[in-house]
């Protein structure tokens, strides 16, 4: 149980800080709440640790931000997490705070896992890069709305996402986006490092 | 001057809302004796342990951060006294066979240990007593600044003060504290924690309501933020909680605090739903308005009509939230 390694590997951000700049855009200034998370902070947080730790993705290629949630519930602490580049990856928005699991509501993954739309729905129905951070922690704050409304007797106010096994939603062609070529795990890594993509991001 | 709808409001928004929850609560006073006992028997220097910080005073606000643990070591022939930064090490080389701790880090004035299972942090603060005179010597390791030393402290005086205001207060300081940090916490922070308490504990006299406790803040807060002005410690008044206050850190809070003011000054002129729509815009989403209702809230929500605003939704003007995605062709 030695302190914590002070010193970590640059992330694939150091690389892309386009990327970061269409993520974070304005989204830190107009929403006062967001900050970036550090990896001592990730595994000085129990939860987030676990959460790294089960993943097994090199922790300092996860890119995680906090940001807090008022309502009527009190402030609760959200995080979101980016297991290698967003343009390629669905980020985990968690609520480390209030009730868990089933007693939050369905619309959770796990204990603290937000399930905020059906996984495999096509880009256009979902959260995207460009939208930026606050718009993804917007969305979150809706969904703890949501829950509150439903654990104080009400029923689920939007329409919901649906669980269980179903057919994605269909392409909206007015909003449908182009699709990118993913590389392969051959090809060079998208997040800029010059490693092949098995041995970077897609390991 | 404010009604009771609008101090029953700010009830509400304290108790429910800015209160540090039960459970927080709970698990610290489960853990930290637990702690405090396993640095008693490994060093056994210890002469006694005591809570100090914003946790002993009951001042934080929505979560539990940290907890201040005091230990004040019998120092005879001088070990400790000698280096600061040697005792702040000996004290994170014990925490490693805690199995309640995950790790240890040395800061400037304590030992942060993260612990396994929670959130919050517990500060161990060693502390030795001074040859002469009242007080306590704190660590101090600054490497950078070429600092090694034991300042003298009256961290327990700190508690005291507290304390003996909320008496004085008939027991609306500490809330109104509490409530002062939710705020600072929602605009990222202007103020170090500690120098919102105290000017807070420099503007309250005597007991009052919530809204008028909030507006003495702000009027202290502007005056005490003026160039060359610096606000005592209400635990040990001979030194300054500011000291160390930036000029541009003083300016930006200067900044927030007065137009922050501004808006107070509005509020509390106001009555009924505005003057809780206006304590709404000040306060944050959390606070209990016809904007931030839950059946409101709800209906927006269906309409389609609710917006984002700070950290928080309300049924009013604000950032638009992604729609909701249709499940249906």
């Amino acid at each position: 149980m030695a302190p914590v390694a002070q010193s970590i590997a640059a992330g694939w951000w150091d690389y892309r800080p386009d990327v970061l700049r269409r993520l974070e855009g304005d989204s830190l200034t107009i929403d006062h709440s967001i900050a970036r998370l550090s990896p001592l902070d990730l595994l000085g947080q129990p939860d987030l640790r676990a959460t790294v730790e089960r993943s097994r993705f090199p922790i300092e290629h996860i890119l995680a931000y906090v940001a807090a949630s008022d309502g009527p519930y009190g402030r609760y602490r959200l995080a979101a997490l980016f297991f290698g580049p967003p343009s390629l990856n669905e980020p985990m928005v968690v609520c480390l705070d209030g009730p868990r699991g089933r007693a939050a509501s369905e619309h959770r993954n796990g204990s603290i896992a937000l399930c905020l739309y059906y996984p495999t729905d096509p880009p256009e129905r979902r959260w995207t890069l460009d939208q930026g951070l606050a718009r993804l922690f917007d969305l979150a704050r809706q969904h703890l709305l949501c829950e509150y409304l439903v654990q104080i007797g009400q029923t689920w106010p939007i329409e919901e996402a649906p669980h269980g096994a179903t057919q994605p939603a269909p392409r909206d062609p007015a909003r449908a986006l182009a699709q990118p070529r993913h590389p392969g795990r051959n090809d060079r890594c998208p997040c800029g490092s010059g490693r092949k993509a098995k041995r970077c991001c897609f390991r | 001057m404010p009604s009771n709808e609008i101090q029953a409001a700010f009830q509400e928004f304290e108790r429910e809302r800015v209160r540090v929850p039960n459970a927080e609560i709970e698990a610290a006073k489960s853990v930290h004796p637990v702690v405090t006992g396993f640095y008693e028997q490994e060093l056994k220097a210890i002469e006694r342990a005591k809570l100090v910080g914003s946790f002993a005073r009951k001042t934080q606000a929505a979560h539990l951060k940290d907890i201040d643990e005091l230990i004040v070591i019998d120092d005879p022939d001088g070990w400790w006294r000698a280096s600061a930064g040697r005792a702040l090490s000996r004290v994170a080389e014990v925490a490693v066979r805690c199995p309640l701790i995950h790790d240890a880090e040395p800061r400037v004035r304590a030992v942060r240990l993260r612990l396994r299972d929670h959130p919050f942090f517990i500060d161990i603060v060693p502390a030795i007593k001074p040859a002469n005179g009242s007080g306590l010597l704190l660590a101090r390791r600054q490497p950078d600044e070429g600092l090694d030393d034991w300042t003298l402290e009256n961290p327990e005086g700190q508690l005291l003060a507290a304390t003996t205001k909320n008496l004085t207060c008939a027991g609306g300081y500490v809330p109104a504290v509490r409530i002062i940090k939710f705020w600072n916490q929602s605009v990222n922070k202007p103020l170090h924690s500690y120098h919102a308490e105290a000017i807070m504990w420099h503007a309250l006299a005597g007991p009052t309501d919530y809204a008028n406790a909030v507006l003495a803040f702000f009027q202290v807060a502007v005056k005490a933020l003026a160039p060359g002005q610096h606000v005592p410690d209400p635990g040990n008044p001979s030194k300054c909680v500011d000291d160390r206050l930036e000029n541009q850190e003083r300016a930006h809070a200067l900044q927030v605090v007065s137009d922050t003011l501004a808006q107070v000054q509005r509020a509390v002129a106001l009555e009924g739903d505005q003057a809780l729509e206006a304590w709404a815009n000040i306060m944050g989403p959390a606070f209990p308005a016809p904007s931030t209702n839950p059946n409101h809230l709800r209906d927006a929500l269906v309409a389609g009509n609710v917006a984002a605003t700070g950290a928080g939704m309300r049924a009013s003007a604000g950032r638009p939230i992604i729609q909701p995605r249709s499940w249906r062709p």
